[in-house]
């Protein structure tokens, strides 16, 4: 079953004396319910005009955005505070997406209070504690600040935050390309063991396409506001269709100096022959 | 004897090191005010020669870009020590303006973010020309070189565009622009500080390729500074491994990812998810890099090093040579050091 849907969305962005940016283009996208799905391009590619589109920040000019049976553009009132808590998301910088005035307890307690789903407030407390256990973190955390963390645990925070309200779906943009690589292994195997044991579903925006391979079950690689190719991410990432996914796999830097020389050498021969 | 045994640990290749480019000593870095000054890279040597790639490969807090910067001197509030000898030259001793010669004339640098490098107000063409008109070249001749290299870089009607603006510029064509000032007075080495990090991955493997094809052409030493270890695989020669400020591995580019010796580095190579394979869950490596003010006692690695032993938790391992060639701080190790002390003292008995 389906709990995200997009359905040919296009955004045409306008400026004064400019010609109008056709950020997206019929845009068809599913999210499977308990899967993770990948979605992969550059930047410029529309992969933000997306996500602000699910967010409700961004009006598609045209088509539905559809999060189980709610069409987000024109949802109001319950059915908003409905998509606002079931809903969730983990970005990129864990620095900028984490309030530094905010104890760890307040920042992954907020949603709890907003949505009014535990006001007691020890209550929380102890929510807040178990869901940091849960992340990898300690209850000895709630009353520090973000910058007394590592990179890698401030992601465990910010995913510690999108978790505590129970969401259905959570979207993650970029989550790891900003973190160490010793770290980055440790936080996609956490939101992989989150999703296992929670089941919530996933859609996961990434330009790293060896990230991709190892967690998602689909993925659809979107270039200059299209999708170009869609399918389960084995199939894909082992034999590419379109030329874009094509050029994207060959680019990928391969961590094995035999087939990584081959390569620059073939990409000396080629920059010759242009 | 005693000298031998010193260096040897230290050199990693069988050539002289009257012949290296670059030679760096026992370069350490102090930071922060004097009672209590934070240690930021300790004993860091390394040896380039004329036409090597070298990649300097560590995470964030590692040291290795404070050691690159250190190598051209760029932050004065830092203290060093040890010696940085370039073409026979100690840059350490070097007084500001005598640096100033050496910055950008015979040793050319490439930071990561292209728009931080280049100023928004000046065009392209005066940015490429500085170098020279510094080094007092004329206009026209400064304007014929620019548009050379410009050329040699793939900068696309190259005489039109030096009139351009950073700005009118997308990132990998920035990315050129930097790497044209960096070479444009002709250095015999240029230090690569994550040159291709904030770059998209086609612009990424194109500046790559370019890189790759001009230090070929104009047999260019390069020193790579960055963390991403499937950038090194295709374009380095030899790696050296920093972590929490000192080398603790250092091996030709083949032998590190084929028998990584130290630890830290098995499980970087571990971590990292391959385009090529897919695990049920990758390896990880505990715990995070220590701060550089409250690294603990013996090897800095030993909180998250699966095979630490009492003697880690006690003791900072030297550099020694590793079993499959390069050097190695590990205390698993000794066996090789042995080895080698004893190859050595059959040398002095023959």
């Amino acid at each position: 079953m389906s709990l995200l849907e997009l359905r040919d969305v296009c955004k045409t962005f306008h400026a004064f004396g400019r010609e109008p940016v056709k950020a997206l283009r019929d845009i068809n996208l599913t999210v499977e319910e308990g899967t993770i799905t990948g979605l992969v391009g550059e930047s410029g590619s529309g992969k933000t005009t997306i996500i602000k589109s699910i967010m409700g920040l961004e009006k598609p000019t045209s088509g539905t955005i559809t999060y189980d049976g709610i069409n987000i553009p024109e949802a109001k009132g319950d059915e908003l505070r409905r998509v606002r808590r079931e809903v969730q998301f983990v970005f990129q910088d864990p620095t900028s997406s984490l309030n530094p005035r905010m104890t760890v307890e307040k920042l992954v307690g907020e949603g709890l209070l907003v949505h009014k789903l535990e006001t007691d407030r020890s209550r929380r407390r102890a929510r807040v504690a178990d869901l940091l256990t849960m992340v990898g973190l300690s209850d000895r955390d709630l009353d520090r600040h973000p910058r007394s963390f590592s990179g890698g645990q401030r992601q465990r925070i910010a995913i510690a935050r999108a978790l505590a309200i129970g969401p259905k779906l959570l979207i993650c943009d970029e989550p790891v390309s900003a973190l160490d690589v010793s770290v980055q292994a440790q936080v996609l195997n956490l939101l992989q063991d989150m999703q296992e044991e929670l089941g919530f579903t996933v859609l996961f925006i990434a330009h790293d396409l060896a990230v991709v391979r190892q967690i998602c079950s689909r993925v659809a690689v979107i270039q200059s506001g299209q999708i170009v190719e869609e399918g389960p991410s084995e199939t894909v990432l082992a034999n590419p269709t379109h030329p874009y996914t094509q050029a994207l796999l060959r680019a990928v830097p391969n961590p094995n100096p035999t087939v990584a020389r081959q390569r620059a050498q073939e990409r000396l021969a080629e920059e010759k022959v242009a | 004897m005693n000298t031998i045994m010193t260096a040897l640990p230290e050199q990693t290749d069988t050539r002289p090191e009257v012949d290296a480019l670059l030679s760096v000593r026992n370069l350490t870095i102090d930071a922060g005010t004097k009672p209590d000054p934070i240690r930021l890279v300790q004993d860091f040597s390394l040896d380039m020669f004329p036409g090597d790639r070298v990649a300097l490969v560590g995470e964030s807090g590692s040291g290795k870009s404070v050691t690159a910067r250190s190598i051209m001197r760029l932050d004065p509030d830092f203290r060093l020590s040890g010696s940085v000898r370039f073409q026979g030259q100690d840059l350490l001793k070097l007084s500001d303006r005598q640096m100033v010669r050496v910055r950008g004339h015979k040793i050319g640098m490439v930071f990561q973010d292209p728009m931080g490098a280049l100023n928004p107000l000046i065009t392209i063409g005066e940015q490429v020309m500085e170098p020279l008109r510094i080094a007092g070249v004329s206009r026209s001749e400064a304007e014929r070189r620019a548009k050379d290299v410009l050329d040699e870089l793939g900068v696309v009607n190259a005489a039109a565009r030096m009139k351009a603006y950073p700005h009118e510029f997308s990132g990998g064509m920035r990315q050129r622009v930097v790497l044209a000032m960096a070479l444009i007075s002709n250095p015999s080495l240029i230090i690569a500080d994550e040159p291709t990090t904030a770059l998209d991955v086609r612009v990424q493997e194109q500046v790559l390729t370019l890189m790759d094809k001009v230090s070929k052409e104009r047999g260019l030493a390069v020193l790579l500074i960055t963390h991403d270890l499937g950038t090194v695989a295709g374009f380095t020669d030899r790696v050296a491994v920093m972590y929490s400020g000192r080398k603790v591995d250092e091996a030709t580019v083949d032998n590190l990812f084929e028998h990584p010796a130290h630890p830290y580095t098995q499980g970087l190579l571990q971590a990292v998810p391959r385009i090529d394979q897919t695990v049920p869950r990758l390896l990880t490596i505990a715990g995070a890099p220590p701060h550089p003010a409250a690294r603990p006692a013996g090897c800095a690695f030993n909180p998250r090093c699966p095979k630490a032993f009492d003697l880690c938790r006690q003791e900072v391992p030297e550099l020694r040579p590793a079993p499959g060639g390069g050097v190695v701080a590990c205390h698993h190790y000794p066996e090789a050091e042995a080895e080698a002390e004893a190859e050595a003292g059959e040398e002095q008995g023959a």
